[in-house]
């Protein structure tokens, strides 16, 4: 297996800040398949034969199609997103997600989701979810879709425009 | 990851000191927080009321960034629930597309619980529960309650 996973990292650490493109996540798909086939070739259990042909038609489907395109968000940015300062936060605050407050760290990082001003996390929590996923830990909204603001002021003064003339 | 085990073990302490009535959160094994057994009571109402169901909850490594997987060990005749030694649970909370890691272990349970009272026909697993849940739900409660009887106690 160790020539999956040096390849493997090799994919993951070429460049920090790229998300994986379909052509390597098939990539390493395919890698994976072949080495899942050279299990099967030398294992003699039945049952471990049928799990291991399983899993190889799965990730040779998965192949056929990889994703269109990854949903997290590049890390830049992360590293802006809008930070809470250490005065704005109460004892009882907590983080959603690993469920401490906040200040019992004694230097917290606190960051809050655009999508609205009581959504804070612990970018250490909140960071590698949204590297993935794209989107708020509490209410699933799109983050990559807020970043359209100045579209949706445009659609603003036209209904307000429309308003008017009505 | 140590924060995961921190965040488990707290919502275990709530779940075990404050629980959600008629359901009962154990540990498989107590130096093994990620793998809980769960004892519902059969909601009331439902075509399962008197019944006990065992069910396995498996906290993945990476939870809560992955939803928890939770199994009915006790045979159960319900459409998002496949009839069989796995008893796997369709539910949309645990929909990878679905799942937020900010939701906690007591509302999986709790939606669990409602899914007894109400199932979701048009999201079945055991199809031809489903199909008798809608055609036929006088037939689809006798059969649920026998198995109730038969399996869970």
């Amino acid at each position: 297996m160790s020539s999956f996973f040096s390849q493997l990292s090799q994919i993951e650490t070429s460049n920090p800040h790229a998300l994986p493109t379909p052509v390597e996540v098939s990539a390493a798909e395919r890698l994976l398949r072949d080495q899942l086939s050279t299990l099967l070739s030398t294992t003699s259990n039945a049952n471990n034969a049928d799990l291991l042909r399983d899993l190889i038609s799965h990730i040779e489907d998965d192949i056929d199609s990889p994703p269109e395109k990854v949903p997290g968000v590049p890390q830049s940015y992360l590293d802006s997103l809008e930070r809470v300062s250490k005065k704005q936060l109460k004892k009882t605050d907590t983080c959603p997600i690993c469920a401490e407050p906040f200040l019992d760290d004694e230097f917290p990082l606190v960051v809050v989701l655009p999508c609205h001003d009581s959504h804070r996390f612990d970018l250490e929590c909140v960071g590698p979810w949204l590297r993935l996923q794209g989107t708020c830990p509490l209410d699933r909204k799109d983050l990559m879709k807020k970043k359209e603001v100045p579209k949706a002021q445009d659609d603003d003064e036209e209904d307000d425009d429309g308003g008017l003339y009505a | 990851m140590a924060s995961s085990q921190k965040r488990i073990s707290k919502e275990l302490a709530e779940v075990t000191t404050n629980p959600p009535e008629g359901i009962h959160v154990s540990l498989v094994d107590e130096s093994n927080v990620h793998n809980w057994n769960i004892v519902m009571d059969g909601p009331e109402g439902s075509p399962y009321a008197g019944g006990k169901f065992k069910l396995l909850l498996v906290l993945p490594n990476d939870y809560p960034f992955k939803p928890p997987k939770i199994n009915f060990k006790t045979r159960i005749w319900h459409p998002n629930v496949t009839f069989d030694e796995h008893g796997s649970m369709c539910i949309g909370i645990l929909k990878p597309e679905a799942w937020k890691p900010s939701s906690k272990i007591l509302s999986v349970l709790t939606a669990t619980q409602q899914l007894l009272v109400e199932p979701v026909p048009d999201d079945a697993v055991e199809t031809s529960a489903a199909e008798k849940f809608k055609n036929n739900r006088a037939q689809f409660n006798k059969e649920a309650q026998e198995y109730t009887k038969k399996y869970a106690k």
